[in-house]
């Protein structure tokens, strides 16, 4: 249901690296979810957790699974963290926020429309930013500066189904897979990165990365509890 | 028995079976009926209050429902989000919340309502847009009230044919108090009853308008609750037992406990009573069942028990059948040690003794008519007799003078010849006298005499009598005797009798053989016996009939033929005489009858030649002719001879023809011996000797009866009674002679 923003990921990620540097490479690939083990997974825990005492534990559907991140998981000394002109939007509609997960970098201004009729209220009690934006409704458009790294989980203090992630990242070089899965992360300074792969539900994955000056390098993901290092 | 009275009989076995079965099946069915009654009235009233319980719970279940409704709702109030929105008091964000309450709320949420404290119209939340929610809202009033006034109230509303649960509840913010109500709708259909109805029980829900809604989808309950709901009065107790599509079911009306606006609710409860009814059914089925086997048990067991109980009784009526039919051989076997017991042994002794009375009785019988038999034959004999007398004295008279004429002839000097000759007219006329005398003897029952006799004489008397019927029977009569035989001292007329017996059963025996009988007589002296001895040539005498031949009234004759008393008699005969008789014979060699009679003993015969020696005296010569002799005698020619004989011999004789004349006579004359016939016309000879004694009691020695008729008693009484001498005709001269001179010497 809620996905990045093509467009919008797209006119910022452009804006963004236009300006870099010539020597920089790309990195492309396919981040994936697969089950534990099998099409059916360990997950599903055999017979004895088909039934009923399970019967409402949710179940991830590997294969429907969006809003992926990777991003290189360090500071990028070449590229300063972005500019507060550089802003990006989580819009209140339907009594949802959109999109529902949004990376941006350290420093980034975020504003918050509110495009329904009713009431609708912005906060979040996390670490890396508590606020709270009040009840309003078109009259204002409230503005916030992530100005520290990590993850922010924003609600609405009368809707609880309404939430959205705003992730704050080191660095401007990161990509939302699109609906296939796919990414790019252009304009790469050419060097050698860990490059970690994100999703709200599932345990992070984090590649050595070696970008080459010119061209695109190749990175798969696959995320997901049988990926995980085995103890 | 009559035939009414037949057509009415009933057999104990019947009268005790009849009324034990009816018994044993009136008393179970009885029992049945009761039990049955009782039963279903239990189950019954078991069902009614099973439903009267069914309803008390579903009026709880619905208490606890709305009890639920509110409690749930209630968290609701708490909810910060709730609180937020009611803070901001923004129409549309409220409606937008409420709407997303109504997705959060159970299907069955019709309606969420918010009204604000002082605000006219509600902010509302609804599942069905065509849903009449002033309506329902304006329904729901009281509970409003209710919550207004701060307390969470619930109703229960009717629009329509629909009904709803509204809970109003208060909503309040902390820092300002009131702040409205919230009011929450649910619908109540067919699943909210099924969770809330008791179990195996029916519920629907009834408004004033038609069914509210049912736990079960069927047209037809629906109508028969509809029909209960407004026939039966809520209050009551009373199930009522309805038909619905072939089922059975108790429905029970009750009141729905809430109101409003007049809004009549009730809820009708069905059970279904098909399984009780199905139980009593079973249960019938059993106790039919079991009443039935028992009923038919118990009836065999009374029938063979009463059968048993008669079986003295039927053998008692087949044994009285039996001896009404004369058949005493039956006995009953003493059934058992008891009253029937004790029943079948005097029964058993009754028969016994009824057996010997009945013998006896057929003995008595068969006495009396064997005594019937003989007294007819004496009878008969008697008749016989007395026409064979009467034959004999007209017999006697003319032989009389045969004999006396002959013999007077004899006397007359006639030649040679002629001698001979009238020699034989006298013999042949003895002869004849013999016959007419041993007729006389046969016929005659008089007292047995014991005189000498000699056996040859009486068997050749018994042979000229049987002479006609020997030679006719084509027998033929040896006689094998001993030139000398001493006499024997008894009565030849008896004696007589049994030869004449013995003879003729030969002669019958030998009759149908068509050859030349023979008989044998043969006598000889053994000791102090003469036996006598007939043997024939006939058929002989079975070995059987040898032992019983001497018993009265055996006879091996066809009836009618002979009396069976002959031989008897002869017995009888032989036996007072102090001999024996005996036979012996082999079958087809024909019979022997032995007779052996004790002789004559010496002084016996001294006795007896004295007798004889007085009567042979010889005749006295004619020393006194002048005596006078009266001849009375009705037959002339008796007269005549008499009176010539008399005078031949030189007495006077006067002769009377009459008793009259006599008399006459005897007036003028005075006689010396009369001679005077025995029967007479007019006065007789006792008249004669009557009036003879009446003059001179003396007289009677001088009178002499000639008698032609021994055998009259009277005659003989009177003749031994006055000591009389009589001269029986015929009589010879020389026996006429001696008898005068005995007389006229005795009288003189």
């Amino acid at each position: 249901m809620m996905m990045a923003h093509p467009n919008t990921l797209h006119a910022i990620l452009l804006s963004v690296f236009l300006a870099a540097s010539a020597s920089a490479g790309s990195i492309t690939g396919k981040v994936s979810a697969t089950p534990p083990s099998g099409p059916l997974g360990d997950s599903a825990g055999g017979d004895a957790y088909a039934s009923r005492r399970y019967k409402f534990v949710e179940k991830i559907d590997y294969a429907s699974l969006r809003d992926f991140i990777v991003y290189i998981d360090q500071p990028v000394a070449e590229i300063t963290p972005g500019a507060p002109s550089l802003a990006a939007v989580t819009t209140q509609k339907n009594a949802n926020f959109e999109p529902h997960v949004l990376p941006v970098a350290v420093g980034t201004t975020v504003r918050w429309p509110n495009d329904d009729d009713i009431y609708h209220n912005v906060f979040s009690m996390s670490d890396t930013k508590e606020f709270d934006l009040g009840y309003y409704k078109k009259d204002k458009t409230p503005e916030l500066v992530f100005d520290k790294v990590g993850r922010v989980d924003v609600f609405c203090a009368i809707h609880s189904k309404m939430h959205c992630i705003i992730l704050v990242l080191p660095n401007a070089f990161f990509a939302a897979a699109d609906v296939r899965g796919r990414y790019q992360i252009r304009d790469v300074p050419a060097g050698t990165y860990r490059v970690r792969a994100w999703h709200e539900r599932l345990p992070s994955r984090t590649l050595s990365v070696t970008v080459p000056a010119e061209g695109e390098v190749h990175v798969d993901f696959l995320l997901g509890l049988a990926a995980l290092p085995k103890s | 028995m009559p035939p009414a009275r037949r057509r009415l009989r009933i057999g104990l076995q019947t009268k005790v079976v009849t009324p034990v079965l009816a018994l044993l099946i009136l008393l179970p069915a009885f029992t049945l009926l009761t039990v049955d009654r009782r039963i279903s009235a239990k189950s019954r009233a078991e069902a009614e209050a099973d439903l009267s319980i069914s309803r008390d719970y579903l009026l709880k279940s619905l208490a606890n429902h709305a009890v639920a409704l509110i409690a749930r709702n209630q968290n609701l109030l708490n909810d910060t989000r709730f609180q937020n929105i009611v803070r901001l008091g923004d129409d549309a964000t409220t409606r937008a919340f409420l709407r997303d309450l109504l997705d959060e709320l159970s299907g069955d949420t019709e309606l969420v309502a918010l009204l604000y404290k002082d605000e006219p119209t509600a902010i509302t939340a609804r599942r069905v847009p065509d849903l009449p929610q002033d309506e329902l809202i304006r329904a729901s009033s009281t509970a409003m009230a209710g919550a207004r006034a701060g307390e969470p109230s619930s109703i229960t509303v009717c629009i329509g044919t629909q009904a709803y649960k509204v809970v109003a509840l208060p909503v309040a913010v902390p820092e300002r108090g009131p702040a409205g109500v919230l009011l929450v709708a649910v619908h109540i259909n067919q699943s909210t009853l099924i969770a809330l109805k008791p179990p195996r029980t029916e519920v629907i829900l009834v408004c004033s308008k038609g069914v509210a809604a049912s736990s079960l989808h069927n047209v037809r309950t629906e109508e028969a609750a509809l029909a209960l709901a407004r026939t039966q009065t809520p209050e009551a107790d009373a199930a009522t037992l309805t038909v619905i599509d072939g089922e059975r079911f108790l429905g029970l009306a009750a009141d729905y406990g809430e109101k409003n606006q007049g809004e009549e609710l009730h809820f009708v409860l069905f059970s279904n009573y098909e399984s009780r009814v199905d139980e009593i059914m079973r249960n019938r089925i059993t106790l039919i069942t079991i009443s039935v086997i028992g009923s038919a048990l118990g009836s065999i067991i009374v029938w063979f028990a009463i059968r048993r109980l008669t079986r003295p009784l039927r053998a008692l009526r087949d044994s009285a059948e039996a001896i009404g039919r004369g058949d005493f051989s039956r006995r009953i076997e003493r059934f058992s040690n008891d009253e029937c017991g004790d029943l079948a042994e005097e029964f058993n002794r009754m028969t016994a003794y009824l057996q010997t009375s009945r013998a006896e009785l057929e003995r008595a019988t068969q006495l009396i008519h064997d005594t019937q038999q003989q007294l007819i034959q004496r009878e008969k004999l008697s008749a016989v007799g007395q026409f064979v007398a009467g034959v004999a004295h007209e017999l006697n008279n003319p032989l009389t003078s045969v004999v006396g004429f002959a013999e007077l002839l004899q006397t007359n000097g006639v030649d040679e010849r002629t001698k001979a000759h009238l020699e034989r007219i006298v013999q042949s006329a003895h002869r004849c006298h013999k016959i007419v005398q041993s007729l006389l003897g046969f016929a005659r029952q008089h007292q047995p005499e014991r005189k000498l006799v000699l056996l040859h004489n009486i068997v050749e008397e018994v042979l000229q009598i049987m002479a006609y019927d020997l030679r006719t029977g084509n027998v033929e009569v040896r006689q094998d005797f001993p030139p000398t035989l001493p006499p024997i001292l008894g009565d030849a007329h008896q004696l007589q009798q049994v030869f004449i017996n013995i003879l003729s059963n030969a002669r019958q025996a030998m009759e149908p053989l068509r050859k030349k009988g023979q008989i044998t007589v043969r006598t000889r002296v053994t000791g102090k016996m003469v036996e006598i001895e007939f043997e024939d040539n006939g058929p002989g005498i079975q070995p059987d009939h040898l032992a019983k031949l001497f018993d009265p009234f055996f006879t091996t004759k066809p009836i009618g033929k002979g009396t069976g008393l002959g031989l008897s008699l002869c017995y009888g005969i032989v036996q007072e005489h102090g001999g024996r008789i005996s036979a012996r014979s082999e079958t087809g060699k024909g019979a022997i009858f032995i007779i052996s009679l004790p002789a004559a003993d010496a002084q016996q015969l001294s006795a007896a030649s004295m007798i004889q020696a007085a009567t042979a005296s010889p005749f006295p010569n004619a020393a006194a002719c002048s005596r006078r002799i009266l001849v009375v005698d009705d037959e002339p020619w008796i007269l005549e001879l008499t009176a010539e004989l008399l005078r031949r011999e030189g007495y006077r004789v006067d002769v009377a023809e009459t008793g009259q004349r006599a008399l006459d006579l005897l007036e003028r004359e005075k006689y010396d011996l009369i001679v005077s016939d025995w029967r007479m016309p007019g006065l007789n000879g006792i008249g004669l000797y009557e009036y003879l004694t009446a003059r001179d009691p003396a007289a009677g020695r001088r009178i002499l009866i000639m008698t032609g008729d021994v055998i009259n008693e009277t005659l003989q009484e009177f003749l031994s009674a006055n000591r009389l001498i009589n001269l029986s005709k015929p009589f010879s001269i020389i026996e006429f002679r001696a008898a005068v001179a005995r007389m006229l010497a005795a009288a003189t």
